[in-house]
């Protein structure tokens, strides 16, 4: 009897089935304790992924070389198929983006003059690293990428990355070998945008889509589907001024989405920004004037 | 063979069900993007959990069901504990069900999966919607459902496959 079990690969005796619905509810109870520990002390097990993302970096590694071979190759196949209308497509946008390239040199040497006349301080140049894309984890829950650059690579936490195209999310854990980098269309991204031309602050929330949402829009601001939208500088941890997208305004005007230019979904290599947000400013010093009113200090303070 | 060849041979053949559960935790960490950006990557491990839990439950019990699960908490940048009490709700119901889904219907154990998979899918789908404070878009779960079970008999043959070394070991 208990041969003929064990070949069916079933338990063996009514203790091993009961220690095995004993450990189940034990189990069961630790992972949604886990899960009730995680939501209220996120960073406790921060450290476990960070070494873990480390370890397996290599093995990643490993398994996606192949894997992005056959992904090459089916790529190549498929697009034989598409090469005529893709050469028309292309010979057509390079005419359009040398008009834009005229324009936009003309426009750089226009700034250039104002920026001079004026005498303006010109913001800080961001450095960067670039990285390979090693892990990719997109559940229907969480939207994130492992990259193989890390802490020793001078990756810390809150980074923006870019991809050839545009923003495609943050870095929300920095290993010393690798990094977790959050994508935009994630549940839990809020990326702080400016919406251009107007110049309206905004918040990009991901919501699982392909299309993150606009959220927090001033009373009264009514966007057009097209309008660009691009990072705003607000926090310091992004440079203003990174292309993330298009806006598309549906039926309710209220309900704005952002075509990007960029899911981070089929990116290979990405650009993570050191964006050097210019910090220790001084704050001036208030001074009270004949009237007795508080003012700014015309002097600087040594 | 030795007796130490012997042991190893059959730790290895043991060890066979949670190591394909790491395999296919693995596997859905690698990135894969030929279907052009919309890819929801399907439950790999799910599939090991449910395979092993109706061919050899004595093989894949609860602690490696949990130990997968942490994994795949782990890699997918989930809450901590949440696929780990998904797999073990999974496991349970899967094992309960393990005479009808390994009866003698053929299609029972891909309908056992695709069973299995769309109350692991609700249930992920429920406790993310708690932990985002409202009900979160549900279409990407149900394209991994679709794609899981998809894929599932696939990976069935190969789990089988390696069921036949672990056969010959124990």
């Amino acid at each position: 009897m208990n041969d003929r079990r064990r070949r069916g690969g079933g338990f063996r005796a009514p203790v091993e089935l009961l220690s095995h619905r004993v450990a189940l509810v034990l189990l069961s109870l630790v992972a949604a304790g886990f899960l009730l520990l995680g939501r209220a002390d996120s960073a406790l097990f921060e450290g476990v992924r960070k070494w873990f993302s480390d370890t397996s970096a290599p093995v990643l590694e490993a398994l996606a070389t192949p894997l992005r071979w056959a992904e090459e190759q089916v790529n190549a196949f498929t697009d034989i198929f598409t090469v005529y209308e893709e050469n028309e497509r292309l010979r057509e946008e390079n005419a359009r983006l040398l008009e834009w390239k005229n324009a936009a040199l003309e426009m750089e040497a226009r700034i250039k003059r104002y920026e001079a006349l004026l005498n303006m301080q010109i913001a800080p140049e961001s450095s960067f690293v670039t990285a390979e894309v090693i892990g990719d984890t997109r559940g229907p829950f969480v939207r994130a990428l492992i990259v193989n650059a890390g802490i020793t690579d001078g990756v810390t936490k809150g980074q923006a990355v870019i991809d050839a195209n545009g923003l495609i999310g943050r870095v929300v854990e920095a290993g010393n070998s690798s990094s977790r980098v959050l994508l935009l269309t994630d549940l839990s991204s809020r990326i702080p945008v400016v919406i251009e031309p107007y110049g309206v602050r905004a918040i990009l929330a991901g919501d699982n889509s392909e299309y993150p949402r606009i959220e927090f829009l001033p009373p009264g601001v009514t966007l057009s589907t097209g309008d660009r939208i691009v990072t705003s500088g607000d926090g310091g941890v992004f440079p203003p001024g990174i292309a993330v997208g298009v806006a598309s305004v549906g039926d309710d005007p209220g309900d704005v989405r952002v075509i990007m230019y960029s899911t981070g979904a089929n990116a290979q290599l990405v650009r993570i920004i050191d964006y050097n947000f210019p910090t220790g400013v001084d704050a001036p010093a208030l001074v009270s004037n004949e009237a007795g009113e508080a003012v700014l200090n015309p002097q600087p303070a040594n | 063979m030795s007796p130490v060849a012997t042991r190893l041979g059959r730790f290895a053949s043991i060890a066979i069900p949670f190591l394909s559960g790491l395999v296919c935790v693995l596997i859905g960490a690698v990135p894969f993007s030929v279907s052009n950006g919309f890819l929801v990557t399907p439950l790999f491990p799910l599939m090991a959990v449910f395979y092993w839990s109706i061919v050899r439950p004595d093989l894949m019990g609860p602690t490696p069901v949990f130990i997968i699960g942490l994994l795949q908490d782990i890699f997918t940048a989930g809450p901590p504990g949440f696929w780990a009490f998904i797999f073990l709700a999974a496991y349970a119901f899967s094992v309960s069900q393990r005479i009808l889904f390994t009866g003698r219907f053929a299609l029972g154990p891909w309908l056992g999966f695709a069973m299995t998979a769309l109350m692991a899918v609700f249930l992920a789908w429920v406790i993310a919607s708690i932990f985002h404070g409202g009900p979160v878009a549900p279409l990407p779960f149900f394209v991994q459902f679709v794609a899981s079970v998809t894929f599932y008999p696939l990976f069935m043959r190969i789990f089988a496959f390696a069921g036949r070394g672990l056969a010959r070991g124990v």
